[in-house]
């Protein structure tokens, strides 16, 4: 097995990582770049923790492999504060009560900052929709819906 | 303004903001220099005696650290929150699909998974026990010891026999709730090292590290002084990581390694072995006047636990003490049986059986609401707890009762957000 | 996840070059929805990657003389953002949207769910209702053929007649004139999100200037090895005028079609005899609204 070299952009910063073949994307930014906002939760595309933003899209980083990020622009949830502080989403999320135990919220978060990125004033239904593809095992969603219409108020 | 510095006013969540940054670390996100990847080689089979495990080829495989099974324990080999009784790796016989065999550390997560296809096990296979009605069977295979019963109770308040003659209706159905993954989104993970000073490190994804503290101390035959165990970040438990994970495994692994092991379960695995909600059936009469007050209960209840008795002897306990739920009944009996079989182990699980008790007693409301023709919000409200209650443990309710209260504002909230559906509760 | 080579080959010439010198050990991976996880499983052992996620060339939709041209590399996401297919082609637009989750529709391409042929495919249904064509290239040239010709696999060891070195790179189908025909589909699922089909039924209906069915079409994803037609009930309606009463009269026979083929599964066929007949109930009121002709109360 011939280890490869994937060049992309990694929360605005170009990248370089040689790495093997067998690795998925979300492997290469846990492990070799050391970005561990992006969690494992299922290694099946079905709870949405390991959601980053793609080419200015949410995907599951555990669908994609390493290599196949070639070229791409990703974002995790280290990119998207600002000197360590929350952005508009992040204090959203967190004055609205909408974490818990927190694993699914870099996914959240990411989910959310696609759509506003997109539709900065979304509908409730278009929240819904957006965020239908993260699971959240401890609220319930609602918190996490009205976060992100919060955080949508104040775009 | 309020009165209270605390109570009405609103905080955020302590640690929101780690979990907000994405800087909060949970099990899975420590790495250490020179750690290895580890597994377990799980069985396949519910019932069986293991006839033969060759690890042989699995420790030739170069960058292999260690492949062990139970006789690499130095200390005990039997843990479980209230009754010991599930090994850290099987020594005498399976009892469950998912049993740990063996586990693995190796360089990197590639090897160790490639090491557990590398292990040979055969299997002489005994009969499972799948239910709880096979459990009691006359000459059904025995789980664990001399007798499948893992745990019984009796509780009786009043006098239930010379209470059915007061009874203007009685009515008698069966109510059975099944078995239920906790899902927690995090899956179960840890992390142990041995320290410059020689205490076993572990940190963990657990809801329990004083409990794990000495569970690994016991494993490893060392004092608990010498075991520190942290919580990381928790990633949802709900009950199921209560139970003891994957620490035992990575300390087993460090112990004899010498070197910090990482182990992170899949989801499949996860879900195999951590603990369940307990399925319970409830066989339950009820009588009441024809004005509705309660006036005795009867309940046969039984359980399928599975293969390990986790927090089974505490279900046990608080199912029956809840079983006639916010209501208030001279006369109630439940007999409770919890059996072992092999299927998978059921334990703590958000209310330790009462919302299994739920279904029984709010069912029995219901069913006595029709049997009345008695609107059933009507129906609990003659019923409620309220000051001066005795429930049928003996105790006396003194204060804190908000049962009616709570009932008369969600019935106000109901009629306004599902007026037809409230209506239909009239006529049903 | 075992070791294999990766490829990201710039264009269809050469990646089929490389199935083709590869293909004794060879995966081919676009949205990756499915490989990945087979990979991470070490279900799947290929000896070589390629990627082709890179083919831009087979990622468009287009509308050519009344032919519908969908690249193998359209996104369901892409699919269901199209403002043609939502308007034309309800059963596609209808399928693509409800696939997966959002992140899954943003990765998982049609190419991908045709070629996989999964039982419960929600595009496939919408393509085999729409009697698609599919395009197979190979080094050794092109074939064209009908989804239900695709579709002679052998079961689980093969999905369908797709050689190891060949490329599903086009599904076409006829727009749809929407004065005249119909499309739609209705997702039974668990779940609004992130849940597999139970069944995924979908029809095609064609009325005259009369209201009279000349031409109707009906298949279920989820209910066989693969999308199931039903051709009694198709034949039922055509000649006949469409009306809400007259499709209900096709139930029956649907509810013993699915019995029949589903009877060595009892454990769900109690459940999909019945549940068939509600989803086509939605399919036909669809299809009736769209029409013009008919607006049913549930």
């Amino acid at each position: 097995m011939n280890k490869i070299t994937v060049h992309c952009t990694v929360n605005h910063k170009p990248v370089s990582v040689e790495i093997e073949p067998n690795k998925r994307l979300l492997d290469m930014l846990r492990v070799n770049l050391g970005l561990t906002s992006v969690k494992e939760g299922c290694s099946e595309g079905e709870c949405g923790a390991c959601t980053v933003i793609y080419n200015g899209e949410p995907v599951t980083s555990c669908c994609i492999l390493a290599g196949q990020a070639e070229g791409a622009d990703i974002i995790t949830l280290e990119g998207v504060s600002v000197d360590g502080k929350p952005d508009v989403v992040q204090q959203a999320f967190i004055e609205s009560g909408a974490i818990q135990c927190g694993f699914c919220i870099p996914g959240m978060i990411l989910t959310a900052e696609a759509l506003l990125m997109k539709n900065p004033h979304p509908t409730m239904e278009q929240i819904k929709e957006a965020m239908s593809g993260n699971l959240c095992r401890c609220t319930g969603y609602k918190k996490i819906e009205e976060a992100v219409a919060l955080a949508a108020s104040r775009m | 303004m309020s009165k209270y510095a605390v109570l009405n006013t609103e905080f955020p969540k302590v640690d929101a903001l780690e979990r907000a940054l994405g800087t909060a670390k949970y099990a899975a996100d420590y790495f250490m220099p020179n750690m290895l990847y580890s597994g377990v080689f799980r069985s396949t089979v519910p019932h069986a005696y293991v006839k033969k495990l060759n690890l042989d080829k699995a420790r030739a495989l170069p960058g292999v650290a260690a492949v062990l099974d139970y006789t690499a324990i130095p200390g005990k080999n039997r843990f479980g929150i209230i009754v010991k009784d599930e090994p850290c790796l099987v020594d005498d016989k399976i009892r469950r699909y998912g049993d740990a065999l063996a586990v693995v550390a190796a360089e990197t997560q590639e090897l160790v998974d490639e090491a557990l296809e590398l292990i040979e096990v055969e299997y002489e296979e005994l009969t499972p026990v799948k239910s709880f009605e096979e459990a009691m069977a006359p000459g059904a295979p025995i789980v664990h010891g001399q007798t499948n019963v893992h745990a019984k109770k009796h509780l009786e308040f009043g006098n239930v026999d010379e209470a059915w003659d007061k009874c203007d209706v009685i009515v008698e159905n069966t109510y059975s709730t099944h078995i239920l993954s906790h899902m927690f989104i995090e899956p179960d993970a840890g992390l142990a090292y041995l320290d410059e000073q020689g205490v076993m490190n572990v940190i963990a994804s657990t809801q329990n590290p004083h409990y794990d503290r000495n569970e690994v101390a016991a494993m490893l035959g060392i004092p608990m002084n010498r075991v520190r165990v942290k919580q990381a970040t928790t990633g949802g438990g709900f009950g199921g990581k209560l139970d003891i994970g994957v620490q035992l495994h990575v300390a087993l692994l460090a112990w004899h390694t010498r070197r910090p092991v990482k182990m992170v379960r899949s989801r499949t695995e996860s879900t195999m072995v951590s603990s369940k909600r307990h399925p319970i059936t409830m066989k339950c009469r009820t009588g009441a006047t024809r004005d509705g007050k309660l006036v005795a209960v009867d309940v046969v209840m039984t359980c399928d636990a599975g293969a390990y008795g986790s927090y089974g002897p505490a279900v046990i306990g608080r199912a029956p003490v809840h079983i006639v739920g916010p209501y208030e009944c001279p006369n109630v009996r439940c007999d409770a049986v919890f059996a072992y079989t092999n299927n998978p182990m059921c334990g703590a699980f958000r209310g330790f059986g009462v919302p299994q008790a739920a279904v029984c007693h709010e069912g029995q409301m219901n069913a006595l609401a029709k049997a009345l023709n008695m609107d059933p919000i009507e129906l609990r409200l003659r019923n409620a707890h309220k000051v001066g209650t005795v429930i049928p443990t003996g105790q006396t309710l003194t204060e804190s009762v908000g049962f009616t209260d709570t009932l008369l504002k969600a019935r106000e909230k109901a009629l306004e957000v599902m007026p037809e559906a409230m209506a239909r509760l009239k006529t049903e | 996840m075992r070791p294999f080579d990766f490829y990201a080959p710039a264009t269809v010439v050469e990646a089929l070059e490389l199935m083709h010198q590869h293909k004794e050990n060879v995966a081919v991976i676009a949205g990756g929805t499915d490989l990945v996880l087979e990979l991470n499983e070490r279900k799947a052992n290929p000896a070589v990657v390629i990627d082709l996620k890179k083919l831009k060339e087979l990622d468009y939709i287009r509308v050519e003389e009344g032919v519908v041209r969908i690249g193998a590399l359209t996104t369901h996401a892409a699919i269901a953002a199209d403002r043609q297919i939502e308007k034309y082609v309800r059963v596609l637009h209808e399928a693509c949207r409800q696939v997966g989750s959002p992140q899954i529709r943003n990765l998982g391409t049609i190419g991908g769910n045709l070629a996989q042929s999964s039982v419960a495919g929600d595009g496939l249904a919408a393509c085999v209702t729409l009697d698609a064509d599919v395009t197979l290239r190979s080094v050794r040239g092109e074939r064209r053929m009908k989804l239900d010709e695709f579709l002679a696999g052998e079961g689980a060891t093969r999905r369908n007649i797709l050689a190891a070195d060949e490329l599903l790179t086009e599904v076409s189908f006829a727009l749809p004139d929407i004065r005249h025909t119909a499309t739609a589909f209705y997702k039974l699922a668990k779940r609004k999100s992130l849940a597999i089909s139970v069944i995924g039924g979908g029809m095609v209906a064609t009325v005259d200037d009369n209201g009279i069915c000349t031409y109707a079409r009906m298949r279920a994803g989820a209910l066989g090895r693969y999308p199931m037609p039903f051709p009694t009930c198709e034949a039922h309606l055509v000649g006949k005028k469409l009306t809400y009463a007259t499709m209900l009269e096709t139930l029956p026979i649907m509810h013993d079609q699915v019995l029949e083929a589903n009877k060595s599964r009892p454990w769900s066929v109690f459940y999909k005899k019945e549940s068939v007949q509600g989803v086509f109930k939605k399919v036909f009121a669809d299809v009736l609204h769209q029409l013009g002709l008919e607006e049913v109360q549930e």
